[in-house]
């Protein structure tokens, strides 16, 4: 345990505290145990695979890419191809696209904004070119509907859940209440016995 | 040969409409012998298809191109393998292959039901096979891939080139399978709403079971779907949120909270209304998903099964929905759920609040995909919806159910008392906290990366607590260590095989999180003899070659790529040109490693020998693909059944006692 917790740099100081008082992580009364010793040692696999993951993260993120890249591999991205639908500039091998690949560069590289790039495309496209909806006129309640929906959903949730616990309130008073729903009819005791019989009778 | 596939055809609809009416006339009469005669008819549909599937791939094989489809979706040059992706490739022959499959799988459900399912078994049936008319109804009368030209032509128009990768030989079947196998649990719970029995439980078996083969296999097909986007088609990236791929999410998102959803039916009896809306809107939405692929209204780059008929499938859309809901409110009263909900904070809320999620990110996705109709409808305003919007709207919400699958779990049934909930969650809460922290400290800026690791890292530790804590109970019995663990997960195979499907849909949001915040991109021109550095990578562009084939000419990159100062050897991405298609198809070269793809892709090739390269580093792509083959592990292990000693040990006295009449006499 020791082992795992010394090669590990960055977590030092949590696990510390963590292990030596074995408090936070531990069961009370599981002190010390190979059970507590096979979590931690877990926890900081885990850490580590973290630190791995992150590394990995930043290794791909660090600068090599120019800012003024990334700026048109962004605006690429948002761009739909004219003759490709559904598909982005940055997507399509289409020769249109690429060509409008060149033009996001030199905008770009004239220092033209982000808007001042989409509202280039809009004058020769329409609207229709941006792959993501305006938030003015009739496209607003694309984006206004989601949070509506989640708002809805919500309350739907509520309602739901107070209606099963007044039902569940309800029946505690009554205990037998539930076997009741179980026990069957009439009409299908009479389907169950017609079966019975007719099995007897072959 | 052609003429014996009709001759199938005509017979297998014939058979269909038989065992539809008997199907239901056996249940309603409830007469054993009709219900027998239904099914004996619907299994000799299956061969019957088969006959006429074999007879249109034997026109492939031959070369007729006097059978119009072949004439369409083949020609000479096709290497002959391809008959088979050409079978599916147009409209016509996938309906023929979802009717075969279709009717095989159905045939399965059948043969288990009857002696399980008595009662409802005759109108599952007729269910079934009235969908697999509907099928055939539309094979026979509007698009019948067996149909002949009135002249013989010479050679055929071929397929789309994009559709020549092996990726197609399994990513087009599985995701029509997935969309159609949803009729399975929908047929099941349909027929039980027919037979009056849906509140009796019974039929929760054998939905959940066909609710998580048909989940399978719809997750299936969407996994290859985006691995053959980011292998072949060329732009690095792998899920775009375009409408073909919207509509087969939205049937995903439905099953998977319906497979959950059922659980709580099967352990405490609730939500028994709530699953048979959940499963009658996975079917609309399956629906909705074969109808946008069939040429619906939404353009996308992946209708290549485009017709006119998407109209008809959403016509019986509407219908299917109706006549459901229809009978649904019939059977209102006997759908009373067994018992109430004993706290707001217990397993069953969880459940009921990662419903209502699923169904909202269906609902969102829905509404993203068909804006654009509606906007263009009321407003005449145009517009696209795409990407970026999905990915706002979506991603929270998405992580809010990754969270919501780290702490459901272990929130026991009924009621969670401060206590458990503290010893529970607390390590799993400071081991995200550590993480969160790590990450920080480590140099993420990027606030939802983060968050999303944060929230994996709760639902990571949360399943390894849940199963060393098993473990460790079944250990101070005096198991070993390993056969404490295995023989915990076969004890309770619906749970933990959820927990390592669980595993893998981390993996998921791992890989997509990373990749998708963190990937770089360059677009590099070349000229052979050139290097260029891109991270630690370093690349040499070396040659060009061009390869004539009969069908396309094919230029081919080479490079030479060092990562660091290791050589790790040659790359060969390349552009295939179809001149008949005047389509360009380019095919990356793709290294990978467990940390990061590095991704050549050739754009152009000009001809003064400069090349346009796009260069990416993708950071734990692999991690997705790696996940696939360990949700199909835990989806099988919960699907796997008990063996019999522990069917024996848990059985419980028979409360239910008419459950099966028809095997009393045993």
């Amino acid at each position: 345990m020791g082992l795992c917790l010394n090669i590990y740099p960055f977590g030092l100081l949590p696990f510390r505290i963590l292990g030596d008082n074995g408090y936070w992580i531990s069961n009370s009364g599981m002190k010390n145990s190979p059970y507590q010793n096979i979590r931690l040692s877990l926890i900081n696999s885990l850490l580590m695979l973290v630190l791995f993951l992150n590394t990995s993260c930043i290794a791909a993120n660090s600068d090599f890419v120019s800012q003024e890249e990334d700026r048109i591999n962004q605006m690429n991205r948002v761009i739909m191809c004219p003759v490709c639908p559904g598909e982005s500039i940055d997507q399509s091998q289409n020769e249109i696209a690429s060509n409008m690949r060149a033009i996001v560069k030199d905008l770009v590289r004239q220092g033209k904004t982000e808007d001042e790039i989409k509202d280039y495309f809009i004058g020769k496209y329409g609207p229709v070119i941006l792959l993501e909806p305006s938030t003015e006129g009739i496209s607003l309640y694309v984006w206004v509907v989601p949070p509506i929906a989640l708002s809805f959903a919500m309350i739907v949730v509520a309602l739901a859940v107070a209606r099963m616990r007044k039902r569940q309130k309800n029946s505690s008073l009554n205990m037998n209440h539930d076997l009741a729903d179980e026990v069957i009819s009439d009409e299908e005791k009479e389907k169950y016995f017609a079966v019975i019989n007719r099995i007897s009778n072959e | 040969m052609v003429e014996l596939g009709q001759i199938a055809l005509m017979l297998s609809f014939m058979m269909a409409t038989y065992s539809t009416v008997v199907g239901f006339a056996g249940g309603m009469l409830n007469g054993r012998d009709l219900a027998a005669s239904a099914r004996w008819g619907f299994y000799s549909i299956c061969p019957l298809l088969m006959l006429a599937t074999a007879s249109l791939i034997y026109a492939f094989v031959t070369n007729d191109f006097s059978v119009k489809y072949v004439a369409e979706n083949s020609n000479i040059a096709m290497p002959k393998i391809y008959a088979w992706v050409a079978f599916y490739s147009g409209n016509a022959g996938s309906l023929l292959y979802i009717a075969v499959a279709f009717s095989l799988m159905a045939g399965i459900t059948i043969r288990i039901l009857n002696s399980k399912l008595p009662y409802t078994s005759p109108y599952a049936l007729g269910v079934m096979s009235m969908v697999l008319l509907f099928f055939l109804a539309v094979i026979l009368f509007l698009a019948n891939p067996l149909d002949r030209h009135p002249i013989a032509l010479e050679d055929g128009q071929g397929m789309n080139p994009l559709l020549i990768h092996f990726g197609m030989f399994i990513h087009p079947p599985f995701q029509m399978l997935g969309l159609i196998s949803v009729a399975l649990p929908f047929s099941i719970a349909i027929g039980a709403l027919l037979a009056g029995r849906g509140g009796r439980d019974e039929w929760v078996d054998q939905g959940r079971l066909w609710g998580m083969v048909s989940w399978l296999l719809l997750t299936t097909g969407l996994l290859l779907g985006a691995w053959w986007a980011y292998t072949i088609l060329g732009w690095g990236g792998y899920w775009a949120w375009d409408p073909v791929e919207n509509s087969a999410l939205m049937p995903w998102l439905a099953m998977t909270a319906f497979v959950h959803s059922i659980m709580v039916q099967k352990r405490r009896g609730m939500f028994r209304m709530w699953n048979m809306v959940l499963i009658i809107v996975a079917f609309a939405m399956a629906q909705m998903g074969m109808f946008i692929n069939r040429g619906g209204p939404v353009p996308s780059v992946h209708s290549f099964a485009e017709s006119t008929m998407g109209w008809v499938f959403l016509a019986v859309m509407a219908v299917t929905l109706f006549i459901s809901l229809v009978i649904f409110i019939f059977r209102f009263d006997t759908l009373k759920s067994r018992s109430g909900l004993d706290s707001i904070i217990s397993r069953e809320s969880a459940f009921l609040a990662q419903n209502m999620l699923f169904l909202l990110i269906a609902f969102i996705t829905l509404w993203g995909t068909i804006f654009p109709i509606l906007s263009e409808a009321v407003d005449e305003t145009t517009m696209t919806i795409g990407q970026p919007f999905f990915n706002k709207v979506n991603g929270p919400l998405m992580l809010l159910l990754v969270f919501l699958m780290g702490i459901g779990p272990v929130l026991p049934w009924r009621k969670a008392g401060w206590g458990s909930i503290n010893r529970m969650l607390r390590l799993p809460l400071i081991v995200s906290c550590l993480v969160f922290l790590l990450s920080l400290i480590s140099g993420i800026r990027e606030y939802w990366v983060l968050i999303s690791f944060a929230i994996c890292s709760v639902s990571l530790v949360t399943v390894f607590q849940e199963l060393i804590r098993g473990s460790k109970s079944r250990h101070s019995h005096g198991e070993s260590w390993g056969r404490a663990f295995f023989s915990l997960i076969g004890a309770n195979r619906p749970r933990y095989g959820g927990y390592v499907v669980h595993l893998s849909i981390i993996m998921l949001a791992v890989g997509i999180t990373a990749s998708s915040f963190y990937d770089v991109q360059k677009d590099v021109v070349m000229r052979p003899g050139d290097s260029e550095v891109l991270g630690k990578y370093t690349f040499k562009y070396l040659e060009v070659s061009e390869k004539s084939y009969p069908d396309r000419v094919e230029e081919i990159a080479k490079f030479e790529v060092w990562s660091g100062n290791k050589n790790i050897g040659y790359m060969y991405p390349y552009r295939a040109f179809y001149p008949e298609f005047q389509i360009a198809a380019t095919k990356g070269a793709i290294h990978s490693t467990i940390l990061e793809d590095f991704y050549l892709v050739p754009s152009e090739f000009k001809e003064d020998g400069q090349a346009v390269f796009r260069v990416l580093v993708n950071p734990l792509v692999s991690w997705m693909w790696a996940a696939g083959p360990v949700l199909i592990l835990g989806t099988l292990i919960a699907l796997s059944p008990k063996n019999r000693t522990q069917r024996k040990r848990l059985q419980l006295p028979n409360v239910n006692v008419d459950q099966n009449p028809l095997r009393i006499s045993e």
